[in-house]
């Protein structure tokens, strides 16, 4: 049956009626860096190119898209359950804004699709692996190792008081 | 509901290459404005003992490998659930 799947649909859109996360710090939310940044055209695509933009922050998310009006539902995805957990303060790149990242970060990770979210410099998985990493606490635990705290850490303090 | 051709060829090549005890191949399309039987998009459920021991993004490595034809294709988006017989049982 299709109960896993849904499931992971349902909790995508519970996670966008979710509430907001707390931003980091009072850098401007989302870092929606798009081809131009990089100088767009010829060389965005590159290993060497790739490589300097998973290393630019602890979070880089490669999607459609801006965390302000992602354009694909798995990126979507991506952008609530980050926003979940407060983090807010991100690189985020819209791959649809340039041909050539789109198809680089592809080769760089091995990896077909799109959205791909890189935990300091490291390759993490797509929505799906993302989902599961929030849904059994992996995602506050690597959050923690690149000195990020959770906001579902204090959320679940929150309720404790009740 | 009759699967397409693409949902036979990604049954047929995850059949092949995973032995799963049990496999769902949905057509998601229709969820991403396409019509009935648009086959671009998809999620599949996997369940196989060649999963043990193997952490998530290896999973779906191994989905991506036996589908890189399609997914060089006609394929646009692919969803996946990976799991162990056991894990399928317990889960």
């Amino acid at each position: 049956m299709s109960g896993v799947v849904r499931l992971g649909w349902r909790l995508g859109a519970a996670a966008a009626r979710g509430r907001a996360g707390r931003p980091l710090s009072q850098a401007p939310a989302g870092g929606d860096e798009v081809g131009g940044a990089q100088g767009g055209g010829s060389g965005s695509g590159s290993r060497e190119a790739v490589e300097r933009l998973v290393r630019a922050h602890p979070v880089v998310v490669f999607m459609k898209g801006s965390p302000a009006q992602p354009l694909c539902g798995f990126s979507n995805a991506v952008v609530q359950i980050l926003r979940l957990h407060g983090v807010e303060d991100y690189r985020a790149h819209d791959v649809l804004q340039d041909p050539e990242l789109r198809q680089g970060i592809k080769n760089y990770s091995n990896w077909p699709t799109i959205p791909q979210v890189y935990l300091n410099g490291e390759f993490v998985g797509g929505c799906d692996i993302l989902l599961q990493m929030h849904q059994n606490g992996d995602l506050v635990e690597e959050l923690k190792k690149l000195g990020i705290r959770s906001a579902l850490l204090d959320a679940e303090k929150d309720q404790d008081k009740k | 509901m009759a699967e397409g051709p693409l949902a036979r060829a990604i049954r047929a090549k995850l059949d092949a290459a995973l032995q799963p005890t049990h496999l769902q191949v949905l057509d998601e399309s229709p969820r991403h404005g396409g019509p009935p039987g648009a086959e671009s998009h998809f999620a599949v459920v996997v369940v196989s003992e060649r999963f043990a021991g193997l952490p998530p993004l290896q999973r779906h490595r191994l989905v991506h490998a036996a589908l890189d034809t399609e997914l060089a294709g006609p394929l646009h988006a692919l969803a996946i659930v990976a799991r162990t017989p056991q894990q399928w049982h317990d889960g």
